[in-house]
């Protein structure tokens, strides 16, 4: 008697036979006592192999997000579609430190009442950009934001806020890579600028903007700030149905030395370089800078201060710093105290912020350099010393 | 009309019909979202690391929207294990996300709790000693996929479906066994 291959019955015990072949095997089994007891040997392994496997199914507690609500986060994380450019920001805000730009998010909810899931972060989404002229950076206390951390109800209603009041005018679409500078200003539509002497080309990409329009609900912002406890904070009544018109540009990065890529394509195991080798990487971006147009009526500076309360200041000290900073041409990043090291310093002949972090845990210090000048802001990344990218960033061509 | 048969209609038309692109999309994620959450879940460990992988793999999928694999189950389920499993390799905080994922429902039995995280860990640990193909290939399968699916996900035959779990089921206990036995 021929016996029965141990693909088919271990698709037997599976159900996964077709009618026919199921009845078929079947009947071999009460004919075989070898099939028979193989099948036993099968059977046994694959219970044993189940109970431990089944240790690792997501207990009740562990039950995903609603699939709708789970879908409009992928929607807002689709039109804030800038993904090579945060590469470096999610590596600078590390998944360690995300709860906390949940809370940072609720923020700047208020401050210019948008805001998008806290991943990917990027400028506009620190904070409502009119035209950035500079950088600022705000070190916050973050005891007070602490506790809404944990809120994760809090954050999906701000998130469905979001979802349920956006409209997309210029849909992003897919990042594109292109062969040199000459060929990424043409896509982009300015003059692209590149590290000199860079010992291997880089890998250029480009992002293609997007261009959306907030329609403010005063009411729903209103009742998630009462629910986070801040029934204090009243927004005013201006916001109700303001129109807040967002426009990203399409911008570039260039990607030299071994990095992670963002178009790796599925097998995807190159996304998942050693960190020894990452020392090699540095990513340059560089993105004119958006616009964002509001109602006149809506006062930006009252929302700002109500933002800083919001943070944990009190009212007078929210009042005088809100008063240091032109919200409508600054880029504020709120840093969390203790996260990173920052400094100011001269690059590009102009000023920027130095964001360092420490090596830890087997990954080399990070470090990001941002600026500004003549319209385009510069994000740059790299691994290691700081002194190495202040030079790449201080020769660009 | 099945979802699946809706979903192959719809698919051809996407080609084309950027409005149709975000009707398959959606049902797509809606089909699919929950059991992509599972297979993330159990490797990794961490709700919310298995979320963001979740939303990665459709993300991904998202961005190749002109060129749409012809099964775009498949080709999710593929990205989805491959994500996950490089992150269960990646893990070194593993036992610290064990720890966090056990911390919102305080237990009846703290003892239970930390027996379920060191099996979890010790299950993980043999998943990741695994050829990749035979990890993912019994998670998929734990996750309720069904042979055709997992064929499409692996890039395998149907046929040899069978065979590959019976020998990923036999490796998975030689490891398990091992482990046991630090000296093997």
């Amino acid at each position: 008697m021929t016996h029965l291959p141990e693909a088919t019955l271990r698709a037997y015990l599976d159900h996964a036979l077709t009618d026919a072949e199921h009845a078929e095997t079947a009947a071999h089994l009460t004919e075989c006592a070898v099939c028979e007891q193989a099948l036993a040997t099968l059977t046994a392994r694959a219970q044993r192999v189940n109970v431990r496997l089944a240790a690792l199914s997501p207990m009740a507690s562990e039950a995903p997000t609603p699939t709708p609500t789970a879908y409009a986060r992928l929607l807002s994380r689709r039109s804030a579609s800038r993904k090579d450019l945060f590469t470096m920001f999610t590596t600078l805000f590390s998944k360690r430190a995300r709860p906390l730009w949940v809370g940072l998010s609720l923020v700047l909810t208020l401050i210019i009442a948008f805001s998008f899931a806290p991943v990917r972060v990027w400028g506009s989404e620190f904070l409502g950009l009119f035209r950035v002229k500079r950088i600022s950076v705000l070190p916050v206390d973050i005891t007070r934001l602490g506790e809404l951390n944990d809120d994760s109800t809090l954050a999906r209603r701000i998130s469905e806020m979001f979802s349920d009041s956006v409209t997309i005018h210029r849909e992003p679409t897919p990042p594109q890579t292109v062969a040199n500078a000459a060929e990424a200003a043409q896509v982009t539509g300015f003059a692209v600028r590149l590290w000199k002497d860079a010992p291997t080309a880089p890998v250029l990409t480009t992002q293609s903007g997007t261009a959306f329009e907030i329609v403010v609900n005063r009411d729903r912002a209103q009742a998630i700030l009462n629910e986070a406890g801040r029934s204090d904070l009243q927004l005013p009544a201006t916001l109700a149905g303001a129109t807040i018109a967002v426009d990203i540009p399409a911008g570039v990065s260039a990607a030299y030395g071994d990095c992670p890529r963002a178009d790796a394509p599925e097998g995807d195991a190159e996304r998942r370089i050693p960190w020894s080798r990452l020392r090699s990487c540095v990513i340059l971006a560089q993105i004119p800078s958006p616009t964002v147009n509001t109602p006149p009526d809506v006062n930006v500076q009252e929302l700002a201060e109500m933002g800083l309360q919001f943070m944990g200041m009190t009212a007078e000290e929210a009042h005088s710093l809100a008063q240091t900073v032109d919200w409508t041409s600054t880029l504020v990043v709120p840093l969390p105290q203790n996260a990173m090291e920052y400094k100011e310093v001269t690059v590009d002949g102009v000023k920027g912020y130095l964001f360092y972090r420490d090596p830890d845990d087997g990954v080399p210090a990070r470090c990001t350099l941002l600026w500004v000048k003549d319209g385009i802001i510069y994000a740059m990344s790299w691994f290691d010393e700081a002194e190495r990218g202040l030079a790449i960033a201080n020769a660009l061509e | 009309m099945t979802v699946a048969q809706r979903n192959a209609r719809l698919t051809a038309a996407a080609r084309t019909q950027p409005t149709d692109r975000e009707q398959v999309f959606e049902s797509i994620f809606a089909e699919h979202y929950a059991r992509v959450y599972g297979v993330l879940f159990r490797l990794v460990g961490d709700r919310a690391e298995a979320e963001d992988l979740a939303l990665e793999a459709f993300w991904r999928l998202w961005e190749r929207a002109a060129h749409w694999p012809e099964n775009m189950g498949g080709w999710l389920y593929r990205v989805a294990t491959n994500l996950g499993y490089n992150a269960l390799r990646a893990g070194k905080r593993r036992a610290v996300y064990e720890t966090d994922a056990l911390l919102p429902e305080a237990p009846p039995n703290p003892e239970l709790a930390a027996e379920t995280a060191a099996e979890r860990q010790r299950v993980r640990q043999v998943l990741e000693h695994l050829p990749a193909r035979d990890a993912q290939l019994l998670i998929l399968r734990h996750s309720g996929l069904a042979y055709k699916e997992i064929a499409a996900a692996l890039q395998i035959a149907p046929a040899s479906v069978g065979t590959l779990l019976a020998r990923a089921e036999k490796e998975f206990e030689r490891l398990w066994e091992n482990d046991h036995d630090p000296s093997a």
